[in-house]
């Protein structure tokens, strides 16, 4: 199934707005699918993996289980999904780097972290410099993903380490971090430490600028079976339509 | 012959232009819903930008396939070249069974669908679009269109066209002025609609960087089209005594279009973009009021009112209220002329706090469009400024002692509203399984409340602003937003529309959507004035017909002299 952008971003929020996400986060979770679409990281794949989830969960609290008064926040969120108010962790970072200098939140029990990639860009055009960090794979055989957005420019840098550091580490698989602040050079390096960390992959806002204008030009492939899905999940908020409501509520035979 | 002047689209989302000595009207005035619903189209419309640089650029434009039938069926296509790319729109025209014949937007045929596309049209891409373009919704398109539009012949005219035409006479005028055109557009798609082309695509382009251009030319194409048509149809008729539909009356022939409220959704969802025109409305307006008046400037305004007074009279709707509103206008209009040439100084100024006082909305409105046209140099300026983003931010470090007096200050007329009033929630708004048409029903009466569309600004403001009362009390503190939507996170999206539209100078549209009584047409008008609309003729209070690019130039004018005075045109004397 070929689509534009917009589309995609109509129905997912539609859809996702069908599955009970409140207004504000509908739009949010929408919109991060659609940024890794977008940018060619694969948001409809995962999408498509955490949708059955997704459709028959609670929303999921978001507990704060430490908090230094400063710089530093834990939250937990209790096996939900990034996508269930998961940006609210990466506000929280801003919120403290804003007082504090720097902000650290680390958000626990959380799925689909890959998506927080998508709410990285919109904390850099607000001037804030972000990186985020989440293991994932086996705990002991783990890649570690680091996206790095600083504000110029706001796309992200985003790396994958091996980080299992040869089979004897545990990583944690299930917590995000999120690193902000508004002065640079507060941010973490690729430093010597990481020198011993084999690299992946390295994906730079260059390489995802092309993909951005490939998706804007050409839209973008989604999974047929997806895309009947969402279109289901959209529907849940559509009301039949009977002669009245198509006369009356229309205004077609009013004078 | 002058050089080819360029017009270049620049976007500016939030731009503060400069307005001279007198400040622009508050958002208190201007976002009253009834006032949005008095607006009459300006300079600024976007079919007078259309054409000032279609006109100015000299757009390239040759129908270069014209394969119709003797009762005007077939295919046309029509080139476009214009300083930096090239366009094809075409056309298929097809028979259209009457029982199926509607405006509404939940029809399934019509007699004409059309599309806007990059570049040339070769044979297999033009069975791509055949294949899909009559289809409209249930088509799929790809980026290589940029818009997707139908039409349906007007009965009034069609026929009575084509057979003046085709007995070598011309089209009655009186009909023309009453229905000035021949179809009327359902709906004009663009931004990625149905696998079309993103608006981003084409937001850059120098060519339809502007909000709605590139619709507004496919309907401007469609005019000539429908002209060329009817003149076709009355060839093949009578071959013998047919003639050519005459200079005056083609440039007095538009287009229509209906509209029902699946545009009013669109000014809610686009507050910063609904900003940006009217805060460079305003501006313009501003501007105009900061003149001096010259006697030969009242002089051009008294003839403009003129003007603008005997198009009124020749508008005709079998809508009661715009009917009184309109004979309320056209007397207005004739107090107004009367009373400028005798006004203080400074008679804009003084004009226009008179027209307050005294004189309705929709008069009020038409006189600061009116002004515009005098002052080109100080107007046509702000229309490379009329595109915005609408992407808000939440400003998660805001303090809900802040966010609350933001409210307070911004807000308050939503927060006057008492929700547990019936009346303040007697409508709700839903969409259609049919279509997804958006609709409005009524509650505890027509089903689907429980699926309401979040239309509801003024009942999610007053929920937030109780809801941050209660938080601070509990907390016995002030505390950033982000930590009051961690606990309260349905409060996400109101939190930051209110944040954002804070900082714009209009934006929200000033009403309870839910109270009784509430008149969906207006939201309706405001939007279409700013298509450049004239004739509003509503069908109910959720329906209206319209008439766009009435007197502008055609596509032969191109190139010629170009004064800009089209808007507002007279029925032709034969």
């Amino acid at each position: 199934m070929h689509v534009s952008l917009n589309e995609l971003t109509s129905l997912s929020r539609r859809a996702l707005e069908g599955v009970g996400f409140p207004p504000g986060e509908f739009e949010d979770a929408a919109d991060m699918i659609v940024w890794l679409e977008q940018f060619g990281l694969g948001g409809t794949k995962l999408l498509a993996k955490t949708l059955p989830r997704l459709t028959t969960e609670q929303w999921p609290a978001v507990q704060k289980l430490y908090d230094d008064g400063g710089g530093c926040v834990v939250l937990r969120i209790e096996n939900g999904s990034l996508l269930q108010g998961g940006s609210l962790a990466a506000d929280m970072a801003c919120t403290r780097a804003l007082a504090d200098g720097l902000g650290v939140v680390r958000l626990s029990g959380c799925r689909d972290r890959g998506f927080i990639l998508g709410y990285l860009a919109r904390c850099a055009r607000r001037g804030y410099h972000m990186t985020a960090m989440w293991c994932v794979g086996e705990p002991r055989r783990a890649i570690q993903n680091v996206a790095t957005a600083t504000g110029h420019p706001t796309l992200p840098t985003i790396r994958r380490y091996r980080a299992d550091g040869g089979g004897e580490q545990m990583a944690d698989i299930h917590t995000l971090t999120l690193i902000a602040t508004r002065d640079f050079a507060l941010m973490p390096t690729q430093g010597a430490a990481a020198d011993s960390f084999e690299l992946l992959e390295e994906i730079t806002p260059n390489e995802l600028a092309a993909r951005s204008r490939l998706a804007w030009d050409q839209g973008v492939d989604v999974d047929a079976d997806l895309w009947s899905k969402l279109q289901a999940l959209a529907a849940v908020k559509l009301v039949e339509s009977t002669p009245e409501s198509r006369a009356r509520g229309a205004g077609e035979t009013q004078q | 012959m002058t050089a080819v002047k360029r017009i270049v689209s620049t976007q500016g989302d939030n731009p503060r232009p400069e307005t001279g000595r007198v400040s622009r009207r508050p958002a208190s005035d201007v976002m009253q819903l009834e006032r949005l619903g008095s607006l009459h189209a300006c300079r600024l419309s976007f079919i007078r930008t259309l054409m000032r640089k279609v006109m100015a650029e000299r757009w390239a434009i040759q129908c270069r396939v014209f394969d119709l039938d003797e009762k005007g069926y077939g295919t046309c296509i029509y080139r476009i070249a214009t300083p930096t790319q090239l366009y094809s729109l075409v056309i298929f025209s097809q028979y259209l069974d009457p029982s199926l014949r509607s405006d509404r937007v939940i029809a399934n045929a019509w007699d004409c669908a059309f599309a806007l596309c990059m570049g040339d049209v070769d044979d297999s891409y033009l069975d791509v679009l055949r294949e899909n373009v009559p289809r409209q919704e249930a088509g799929r398109c790809d980026p290589r269109v940029l818009v997707l539009s139908r039409a349906n012949r007007s009965l009034r005219n069609f026929d009575m066209v084509v057979k003046a035409l085709a007995s070598g006479q011309q089209p009655d005028p009186d009909q023309l002025a009453k229905v000035g055109y021949l179809y009327r557009t359902t709906a004009v798609y663009g931004n990625g609609k149905f696998g079309i082309a993103d608006y981003p695509r084409i937001r850059d382009s120098e060519d339809f960087g502007l909000p709605f251009s590139a619709q507004m030319f496919a309907v401007f194409l469609l005019r000539d089209f429908s002209i060329r048509q009817v003149e076709h149809i009355a060839r093949c008729q009578a071959p013998d005594t047919a003639t050519r539909l005459s200079g005056p009356l083609r440039r007095y022939l538009g287009i229509g279009n209906s509209t029902g409220l699946g545009m009013a959704p669109f000014l809610i969802n686009h507050p910063a973009l609904i900003n940006q025109w009217l805060l460079m409305r305003e501006a313009g307006i501003a501007r105009c009021l900061s003149q001096t008046a010259t006697p030969e400037q009242i002089e051009k305004f008294c003839n403009l009112l003129a003007q603008a007074r005997q198009h009124t009279a020749e508008t005709t709707t079998d809508d009661a209220r715009q009917t009184e509103l309109n004979n309320q206008l056209e007397h207005e209009l004739k107090l107004a002329e009367e009373w400028v040439k005798s006004a203080p100084d400074p008679v804009w100024q003084t004009l226009c706090e008179h027209a307050q006082s005294k004189w309705s909305l929709e008069t009020q409105e038409l006189i600061h469009s009116l002004l515009m046209e005098l002052y080109p140099e100080e107007i046509d300026a702000l229309e490379q400024t009329m595109a915005a983003t609408d992407e808000f931010d939440l400003v998660p470090e805001m303090s809900t002692d802040e966010l609350i007096e933001r409210l307070r200050r911004d807000y308050d007329w939503a927060l006057a509203y008492d929700f547990s009033q019936p009346e303040q929630t007697h409508l709700f708004w839903y969409r259609s399984a049919e279509k997804e048409e958006p609709r409005l029903g009524e509650r505890n009466v027509d089903p689907g409340e429980d699926r309401e569309m979040p239309l509801d600004i003024a009942r999610q403001t007053s929920g937030l602003y109780t809801a941050l009362l209660e938080w601070e009390a509990e907390q016995a503190k002030s505390s950033p937003v982000v930590e009051f939507l961690l606990a309260n996170p349905q409060y996400k999206g109101i939190t930051r529309r209110t944040q954002g539209i804070s900082e714009l100078a209009y934006g929200e549209i000033r009403a309870n959507l839910l109270a009784q009584g509430t008149l969906p047409i207006h939201l309706l008008r405001c939007k279409l004035a700013f298509f450049g609309a004239t004739k509003f003729d509503p069908r109910s209070d959720r329906w209206v017909r319209i008439t766009l690019f009435q007197g502008a130039p055609c596509i032969e004018d191109i190139g010629s002299a170009f004064a800009d005075d089209w808007w507002m045109p007279l029925k032709p004397a034969l």
